[in-house]
């Protein structure tokens, strides 16, 4: 019976039934070349159906098990269909798509042969539920949903296993720190002593003993031995900040060190071996120091192995309910209060706010709040002042046009920055007039700049 | 210039994440004069990365790359053709004759849409 119902469905009918069902679905022929697509299939991998008729399957699908264990080639081998495979597939963003595949055979009328029919299930969302209960939105002691930030965490895991020099570069305050302690964390050196030195606080010759020691006798005051941090990271990680504040003499000693994996301490005489992974940061712009002859391009390329680069709070605000949950639960532990959270008022005003300070600024903004702020709800009275450009004015919450005004500010501080200060191309960017852009920004109190992106000075 | 292409059963590989096979080779002058056939040990980003690095590869000709691999790529300076398909040798053919990255060469689905975004990064360059 099942066989007759079957022949009487037309093609267009079959068509419909394939496009009502959620799953993608698409058959191949005995070539292995897709016969049909399905509306959900285009949906899932971003192909329309044009694009994938006639095409490999593999070329089409990218998943992960297409060259290496290809549910649909077992099926045809076995004859018995494969369900729920799990596996990823890649879009043409590059986006990797968790999938769930299940296959079956094609037979015609005859019981021949003549395909497959493969099905699948996004999977995006059941990862995501997955990743939020396994708080893999979480590295360390960093948290974030931006998916800059993700990528980095990812890039993070996988480059912990390998034993190259990283370069973190970010702008102070972004959690470079942070993201070395993770990757540390994360190393089969995680058994060793994680080390952090700021290159950049401490002058010159007082950084070349505290990295590579002394011996007893290399100078007035030596009275005894003393490792310096290369020899005490011994099988863990030295973290270097602020590379780019080095001076050249030692930029040469440090380039040796990394070169020859030995270092000589003052006053010494045998060079000792090192076991240690170098992790390096800066806010400054390397590559440029290089240009100006004031970084050594030796050690550039010897630090720069790996770079990772840090984006700043204002770039993924999105974050900052996440950070802003994520201090107040360690504070509330930490200073054993019980803060429920912030108001929708006070989480505008964090939310408007640009941030030079980063997230240790908002940290020390959610502190602050702490300290007036016993119980309850955070709210804008207990915000430091000039918290989202609004001076928090005592008792009185800020009103929600004051919020608006803020908001509109910072996106035409932000706009003015991206674009150069150029305020035509600021005002295009916003979709506005330009004339619509100077009233506002008069009408908000933005000062012009002295340098606009017409590259002369403003009178 | 050391070129390396992910293959598979003749073709290009149709994710670089999990190909396991690379074939390098040696172009001098339009023609090439040296292919040698080197494997992955495993799926792991960083040795892959770190095998294109001992071979001396200049740039990698491959399919599809998620983001996570793109930026494992990017840090270690490696550049690419990414969601190459076809045969290898009319790859390698288009490759000498610079005529990558093209629409017939390109996966399903990707060559109109990542150039789409390579023209309006360029636009958005040039407005700069």
């Amino acid at each position: 019976m099942d066989t007759e119902t079957t022949r009487q469905i037309s093609p267009e009918s079959a068509a419909a039934i394939l496009d009502s069902i959620s799953d993608g679905v698409f058959t191949i022929d005995e070539s292995w070349r897709i016969s049909e697509f399905n509306r959900a299939a285009e949906e899932i991998t971003g192909i329309s159906r044009q694009e994938a008729i006639g095409k490999p399957c593999y070329e089409v699908f990218r998943a992960s098990m297409c060259e290496v264990d290809c549910a649909m080639k077992r099926t045809l081998k076995t004859g018995e269909p494969e369900i729920n495979r799990s596996g990823f597939i890649v879009d043409a963003e590059g986006t990797r798509i968790p999938v769930s595949v299940s296959t079956a055979l094609l037979r015609d009328s005859a019981g021949k042969i003549i395909g497959g029919a493969e099905t699948f299930r996004d999977l995006s969302l059941v990862e995501a539920l997955r990743k939020e209960l396994s708080g893999r939105y979480q590295l360390g002691d960093m948290v974030s949903r931006s998916p800059d930030m993700q990528q980095i965490f990812e890039l993070a895991a996988q480059v912990a296993a390998s034993t190259s020099t990283v370069l973190l570069r970010g702008e102070t305050g972004t959690g470079k720190e942070l993201l070395a302690r993770a990757v540390h964390g994360l190393s089969p050196r995680n058994k060793g002593p994680f080390m952090a030195v700021n290159c950049g606080a401490l002058p010159d010759t007082l950084l070349e003993s505290e990295l590579f020691g002394y011996k007893a006798g290399a100078f007035t005051g030596a009275n005894q031995d003393k490792p310096g941090r290369f020899a005490r990271a011994q099988g863990g990680t030295l973290f270097l900040d602020e590379i780019g504040d080095i001076s050249p003499a030692l930029q040469v000693r440090l380039l040796r060190v990394l070169q020859e994996k030995q270092v000589e301490p003052l006053g010494g005489t045998a060079p000792i071996d090192v076991d240690v992974r170098v992790i390096a940061a800066t806010h400054r712009d390397l590559e440029k120091m290089v240009e100006a002859g004031e970084f050594r391009q030796d050690l550039f390329y010897r630090i720069n192995v790996i770079k990772i680069d840090i984006p700043p709070l204002r770039k993924r605000k999105e974050d900052i309910p996440l950070l802003v949950d994520h201090f107040i639960g360690r504070f509330n532990h930490i200073q054993a209060k019980a803060v429920k959270g912030v108001t929708g008022e006070a989480m505008g005003l964090l939310m408007t706010h640009d941030y030079p300070g980063n997230v240790r600024e908002l940290e020390n903004r959610i502190e602050h709040a702490f300290v007036l702020c016993e119980n309850g709800w955070i709210e804008p009275r207990h915000l430091p002042e000039g918290c989202g450009g609004i001076k928090s004015s005592g008792s009185t919450a800020a009103n929600f046009q004051d919020a608006v005004n803020a908001f509109e500010a910072q996106l035409i501080r932000e706009a003015m920055r991206e674009n150069g200060y150029n305020r035509l191309k600021t005002a295009r960017n916003l979709g506005i007039h330009k004339t619509t852009l100077f009233r506002k920004m008069k009408s908000l109190g933005i000062a012009f700049p002295e340098y606009d992106g017409r590259n002369r000075m403003a009178e | 210039m050391k070129v390396a292409l992910a293959v598979w059963n003749g073709r290009i590989s149709p994710v670089f994440d999990v190909s396991r096979q690379l074939q390098i080779m040696d172009v001098q002058d339009g023609r090439v004069v040296n292919r040698v056939t080197v494997h992955f040990a495993n799926d792991h980003p960083v040795h892959k990365v770190q095998r294109l690095l001992d071979m001396e590869v200049d740039i990698l000709l491959c399919g599809a790359v998620s983001r996570q691999m793109a930026a494992v790529l990017d840090s270690y300076g490696i550049r690419r053709h990414d969601f190459i398909a076809g045969d290898i040798r009319e790859v390698v053919d288009a490759y000498i004759r610079g005529a990558l990255p093209s629409a017939e060469m390109s996966m399903p689905g990707c060559f109109s849409r990542r150039n789409r975004r390579r023209a309006k990064n360029r636009k958005g360059k040039r407005q700069k």
